[in-house]
């Protein structure tokens, strides 16, 4: 019969030598998603135009508000523009633009927001929700996913844009943008949301209601108190938040 | 988590009627006296939801990925057919044809077994698969009594030339090596219909008929119907009284003028797609 050896010393080798590794690995290759340096074919200065002169930012990715996809501006657009700015003319940005321009090709801009195919993410609907019904300035609902972008030059992923990241929106404020609906339970239950604060300030990156090992987590008596204040139909529906995996992935 | 709170409440989802105030449940109307076995729904299918066309060799060791297929079959041989196969130039004729996908089934017996709850049934009555949870056990199409769930075994769409990869539709996930995948009812277009809806303010209630499947679209005779089987006006709904299908039977109604039936239904998995059975004037 095959019997255990014990060797602690080697189980702690082990150890270190796989935290070793994998310390090794996070630097280089573990976050390859990130494509916050990703190098752009010229320096999109968004700074100027989201910040400096305050332009919609649906003015360029006119998709947004009717289309899966945000869209990125074709070069007749910013020429439609920069034409007439004889100021900036000359500047090594802007030439790089007109020499595009003149060759008739598209700019070859790296996607930097890019979910994996599977998730098909809806611009639209978060649009239609925040920017058209709330009233919510357009900076400030782009802003909840992408970042203050009118202080950055290239855009840049500065949300992680992982499901868990997702859900820590969804799981309070699903359904509010139904027309008569009860708002969910679950915005009373997180202390977080229960304060009136902008959907931006909400930073933990996982639903934290029914976590328990999240700091923000309630404790279950806690949890057991409020929803008995709710309606029985309500209070069932907790059970199964986001509960259409279809929505996302089709 | 939200795995785990599945799982936990996993008998809750299996209760009967757990998502019965949902405005939705899609079912699926066939006529086989419509239906000439053309095979054109088969192939919008493919169209639509990127299937790959795998090849004879692929196919003949059963790595077919056709989310619908024609199925068919011929009268027996106890010598009062109305064509006599044997002695027949054109032996396949007289077949009757089934289109057979993915039927959706209410008390799905694919849904139970997946070990990653990759498949599970939405508030709406569809039988999803998600490919991103999928492991590959092949346990649900194992369970499937239609056999109408297909495995990649292959990265079909991996070493596509160029311009034909732009012939994918965007909609759909483009499935990968190991997952399991079927007939969705072309939920992309039913959710774009649903974004349509609440667009004009009513997310409760698409309009009948403001959307097609891909096969309802493409079939010539117009034998498949598709609809919200929980609106009462809709085409797919009227269907199903007329003939007196119901949901939460075994056998349904056999008498002369009605002719609905749903494919092995005796087995209680109880499918969302009617069939319209053929009649034929053998006497003739």
């Amino acid at each position: 019969m095959w019997q255990r050896v014990k060797t602690p010393w080697l189980s702690k080798f082990w150890q270190v030598l796989f935290l070793a590794a994998l310390g090794l690995m996070l630097p280089s290759g573990a976050w390859a998603d990130d494509v916050s340096s990703a190098k752009q074919p010229f320096e999109f200065p968004h700074v100027r135009h989201a910040g400096k002169y305050k332009i919609n930012c649906m003015y360029c990715h006119t998709y947004a508000r009717r289309s899966k996809v945000a869209g990125i501006p074709p070069v007749a657009k910013c020429i439609g523009c920069h034409l007439h700015l004889p100021s900036v003319r000359n500047t090594p940005r802007i030439k790089k633009l007109f020499s595009y321009w003149e060759q008739k090709k598209p700019i070859p801009w790296r996607k930097v927001h890019d979910l994996p195919d599977f998730v098909h993410f809806d611009h639209k609907r978060h649009i239609q929700r925040f920017i058209f019904k709330d009233g919510r300035p357009t900076q400030q609902v782009c802003g909840m996913c992408h970042g203050d972008v009118k202080t950055f030059t290239v855009g840049r992923k500065i949300r992680p844009l992982t499901m868990g990241w997702c859900l820590s929106c969804h799981s309070q404020f699903q359904g509010t943008s139904d027309i008569g609906k009860p708002a969910p339970a679950k915005r009373w239950m997180i202390p977080v949301a229960a304060t009136d604060k902008p959907v931006m300030e909400v930073a933990h990156p996982q639903p934290a209601v029914l976590d328990p090992e999240h700091p923000k987590a309630m404790k279950v008596a806690e949890i057991n108190k409020l929803s008995e204040r709710l309606p029985k139909k309500i209070r069932e529906h907790l059970v199964h938040a986001p509960h259409d995996c279809w929505q996302c992935h089709k | 988590m939200t795995l785990k709170r599945m799982l936990e409440n996993w008998s809750d989802y299996r209760k009967q009627d757990y998502y019965e105030d949902e405005p939705y449940m899609w079912g699926m109307s066939i006529d086989l006296n419509k239906c000439i076995g053309c095979g054109s729904c088969v192939t919008a299918c493919y169209a639509e939801n990127n299937l790959p066309v795998v090849g004879k060799e692929h196919y003949s060791r059963g790595h077919s990925m056709h989310w619908m297929r024609i199925e068919r079959y011929w009268n027996e041989q106890d010598g009062d057919t109305d064509i006599d196969i044997k002695h027949s130039d054109y032996p396949e004729r007289g077949a009757h044809y089934t289109p057979m996908m993915c039927q959706q089934c209410n008390h799905a017996p694919c849904e139970p077994v997946c070990p990653v709850a990759a498949t599970y049934h939405t508030p709406d009555g569809l039988n999803a698969q998600v490919y991103n949870r999928c492991v590959g056990s092949r346990y649900c199409g194992n369970n499937c009594p239609y056999k109408v769930r297909y495995f990649n075994f292959f990265d079909f769409f991996k070493d596509v030339a160029h311009p034909l990869e732009m012939q994918l539709n965007p909609d759909v996930s483009v499935r990968t090596k190991g997952v399991m995948e079927k007939c969705t009812f072309c939920v992309q277009r039913i959710r774009s219909a649903k974004d349509a809806a609440e667009d004009e303010g009513h997310r409760d209630h698409i309009e009948d008929g403001s959307f097609k499947t891909a096969c309802q679209q493409t079939c010539p005779t117009e034998a498949i119907v598709f609809g919200n089987l929980r609106d009462k006006d809709s085409k797919v709904k009227t269907l199903w009284a007329s003939h007196e299908v119901e949901l939460d039977r075994f056998e349904q109604n056999k008498s002369e003028d009605v002719r609905g039936y749903r494919v092995l239904e005796e087995l209680n998995v109880e499918p969302c797609v009617m069939y319209l059975d053929r009649v034929r004037d053998t006497e003739a």
